[in-house]
């Protein structure tokens, strides 16, 4: 297949996913919303005009079925319930799976047949007015688990069948001679619709069976060999309806599946493809033009041993590759909405799950970030949502007690500040609980309690960033709190940014992260420490000193500035770095003439002052995050490579 | 060749389905109502019984039934048309393994046999 359409085909199905999930959201909130069902139909089918055309059909016939579900809610016969809506949004995942399948392989071997079946078999169930399949409800279409199995009633296994009758003058009987069939060899779990309606009929070509029994190819034989039995398929689902645990233990299991799964459904893939303007590009290709004019210019001069001219086409050429530059990085601009267009869905998977009544809202979903930054704080966003829902949102009940709404709020508000752009998760939970955090803290030797009587509110709330902290008295699946923001903090702080957490008790509480909107050029001072270089971000530095004002406070070399005291970090002694000038620790203590120099560092990042041996040029250089086993590095926030090939390792002057 | 017992009130039926029947089917006998049927199947044991739903004396719903009892691993196909479905609901409770619908044609009737006694 061509992958030039493919890959089309892909970017468009994703958004048409993305869409569809945010106006089934719509649609559920307000089941009168034209708009919402609307976008639905065309959205769906689009989905299934595009897998048609590109020959999958199993995902069109798919799609089809619950354009023809939702028709049956527009046309008013079916009631819009969350039962219903979670049925159609397990379609919609199976969708999205089918179509990473192709993402993959460029080939889908899903079979969607038994689930097209089984949601014909419901929309035909309750399009006959009955409420046959209230309890069918609640997951995935035309399972033995929608069909309402009592897990106690179960022996051996469950199975789920889906049997087609095909076009007939008695489907009624049809139906009865199957159950009657299969009834000789398994004990009946459960029908949707409801047996009587398979007696009567009423359902148009399908209708799904659990099964107690663990032999699935048994059970199809059976029935296949039943007459009027035009087709039949049975999967066995007892670990689906019990829980991996196996028959007999009996607990219910809640219908969305359990947290691992959901975890892995809505993890952002990297952002692979970006849509480019049409102007951008037509500036692109003329700055190419420019450059490649300035270069001939620029050979010209040198051949002719021009220097003024040369030197004027140098300034030329430096213009234009500052312009390619941004450019560039503009063309790298992706609206938010790439992300957090998947996290209505999220919430709303998550907010049934943990039984809480939650809306969510998104402000400033148009505001642009560079690919690379969006991907990586996709997760931690994850993450904050997350924990606003499993530990900010209370139950409704204790939130009625507490003279609040029985629905809770979560926003994610995003705002450009100038170069940064500031993305606010704010729930109106139950607050951060300072004193849980400072017992906490202390239990995890964190800080000492001397420590934590001096910090005030806003320090203490930034602990729920420390590694292995966690508010959580039991970490759940959901959100062991500290579990994620650790990670949080390390994800941002690596993408130059910073990350705050506000909080009132019994009010909520706000997560901020501050981004910059560009992997932005950044300006580095660098420094030399023995044999080796390191770059200091720019903007970290306060001010350049020689050594001579080192004093010794109980044996730690400090600095003294307005009457503040800044330790001194030797970088020779931190990195261990060979042939750095002198017993280190003791030349920055005598101040001697050879000592070295310091880099203040200003108070805002950190109260500190480096040593280094000497201090070299400023370069704007572009830092590539540390990967792989480095990232993470105490001190170290990522590389740089020079204009020689060198490679040079920016400092985080905060972890050093 | 499968045995067949033939059990219609209907002359012109049960002739229909002899016509049909015979090529590939061991015609064991045509009876006329429920009673000859239970009788007549005691007797052969024949593979399958064609039983119409409505006859006098004894119906196929009653005679399926005995004949069930009689032997559980007996094939009986019931004779119906359009509007029995109730009737034809009592059968399968009765023990009925399929039916086929008046007016019948040769194809569907086949196709009846071959699920129930699979040639």
């Amino acid at each position: 297949m061509d992958d030039q359409y493919l890959d089309a085909f892909i970017r468009e199905s994703e958004e048409a996913i993305t869409e569809l999930n945010n106006s089934l959201l719509d649609l559920e909130s307000d089941p009168s919303d034209r708009d919402a069902m609307d976008d639905i139909f065309r959205t769906a089918h689009t989905l299934k005009g595009n897998f048609g055309a590109m020959g999958f059909e199993d995902a069109s016939d798919l799609a089809h079925a619950v354009e023809d579900l939702l028709d049956a809610m527009r046309q008013g016969e079916m009631e819009v319930t969350p039962e219903r809506m979670d049925r159609i949004f397990t379609v919609v995942d199976m969708i999205e799976a089918i179509v990473n399948e192709i993402d993959e392989d460029s080939e889908s071997t899903t079979d969607t047949s038994e689930v097209v079946a089984g949601l014909r078999a419901v929309l035909e169930g309750e399009s006959t007015g009955e409420d046959a399949t209230e309890d069918a409800d609640g997951t995935a279409a035309g399972s033995a688990e929608a069909v309402g199995v009592d897990p106690g009633d179960v022996d051996a296994g469950v199975l789920e069948a889906t049997v087609s009758v095909g076009d007939s003058d008695m489907p009624g009987v049809d139906a009865m001679l199957a159950v009657e069939a299969i009834e000789e060899s398994f004990d009946l779990l459960a029908t949707a619709p409801d047996r009587d309606d398979i007696e009567d009929g009423a359902f148009e070509s399908a209708f799904a069976l659990g099964l107690d029994g663990d032999d699935p190819d048994a059970a199809a034989e059976t029935l296949a060999e039943a007459a009027e039995v035009d087709d039949v398929s049975v999967a066995d689902v007892t670990d689906t309806v019990l829980g991996p645990t196996g028959p007999g233990d009996g607990p219910a299991v809640s219908a969305t599946g359990d947290l691992a799964d959901d975890d892995a459904d809505t993890t952002v893939d990297e952002i692979k493809s970006v849509r480019v303007d049409v102007d951008q590009l037509d500036d692109l290709h003329g700055l190419v033009e420019q450059l490649v004019t300035s270069r001939i210019k620029l050979r010209r001069a040198v051949e002719h041993e021009d220097l003024d001219g040369a030197s004027e086409n140098l300034n030329e050429l430096g213009k234009v590759t500052a312009n390619l530059q941004n450019t560039v990085m503009d063309m790298r601009l992706i609206p938010l909405k790439k992300v957090v267009g998947k996290f209505p869905r999220m919430v709303r998977d998550l907010a049934r799950e943990l039984d809480k009544d939650v809306e969510f809202t998104i402000e400033g979903e148009d505001i642009e970030l560079d690919r690379t930054i969006l991907t990586e704080i996709s997760d931690p966003l994850m993450h904050i949502i997350r924990n606003s829902l499993d530990h900010g949102i209370e139950p409704p009940e204790e939130r009625e007690r507490a003279g609040k709404p029985r629905t809770g709020h979560v926003e994610l508000r995003a705002s450009r500040e100038r170069d940064h752009v500031i993305i606010a998760v704010e729930d109106d939970g139950a607050g951060l609980d300072v004193e849980e955090i400072r017992r906490q803290a202390l239990e995890q030797s964190v800080r000492s309690s001397d420590e934590l009587e001096t910090m005030d509110e806003s320090a203490v709330y930034d602990l729920v960033f420390h590694p292995g902290f966690s508010t959580a008295d039991e970490v759940t699946d959901t959100s062991g709190r500290g579990v994620g923001m650790d990670v949080v903090h390390d994800t941002v702080t690596q993408l130059d940014g910073s990350v705050n957490v506000e909080s009132t008790p019994g009010e909520g509480t706000t997560v901020s992260l501050r981004l910059p909107v560009t992997m932005a050029i950044v300006k580095v001072l660098f420094v030399e420490v023995g044999d080796e270089e390191y770059g200091i971000p720019l903007k970290n530095v306060d001010e350049i000193t020689r050594t001579d004002e080192v004093k010794q406070i109980n044996g730690t070399p400090v600095i003294k500035h307005n009457d503040d005291i800044y330790p001194v970090i030797d970088l020779a002694e931190t990195f261990d770095v060979p042939g750095a000038g002198g017993d280190d620790a003791e030349v920055v203590a005598d101040g001697g003439e050879d000592g070295g120099m310091l880099v203040r560092i200003r108070e805002s990042e950190r109260r500190v002052a480096l040593h280094c041996d000497e201090v070299d040029s400023q370069e704007e250089v572009v830092v590539k995050p540390l990967e792989g086993i480095l990232s993470g590095t105490p001190g170290l926030s990522g590389t740089a490579v020079l204009g020689d090939g060198n490679i040079v390792h920016i400092l985080d002057v905060v972890t050093l | 060749m499968p045995d067949v017992l033939i059990a219609d009130d209907s002359e012109f039926m049960r002739n229909l389905l002899r016509e049909i029947l015979e090529e590939d089917h061991n015609i064991v006998g045509e009876v006329e109502n429920g009673v000859e049927a239970v009788e007549t199947y005691k007797d052969e044991k024949p593979d399958l019984v064609m039983m119409d739903i409505v006859m006098p004396i004894r119906d196929g719903i009653d005679a399926t039934d005995e004949i069930k009892d009689e032997n559980p691993g007996a094939h009986v196909i019931m004779c119906t048309s359009v509007g029995q479905e109730e009737k034809m609901k009592e059968a399968v409770k009765a023990g009925a393994d399929g039916y086929i619908t008046k007016p019948f044609q040769k194809p569907s009737v086949m196709e009846a046999i071959e699920d129930i006694v699979p040639s």
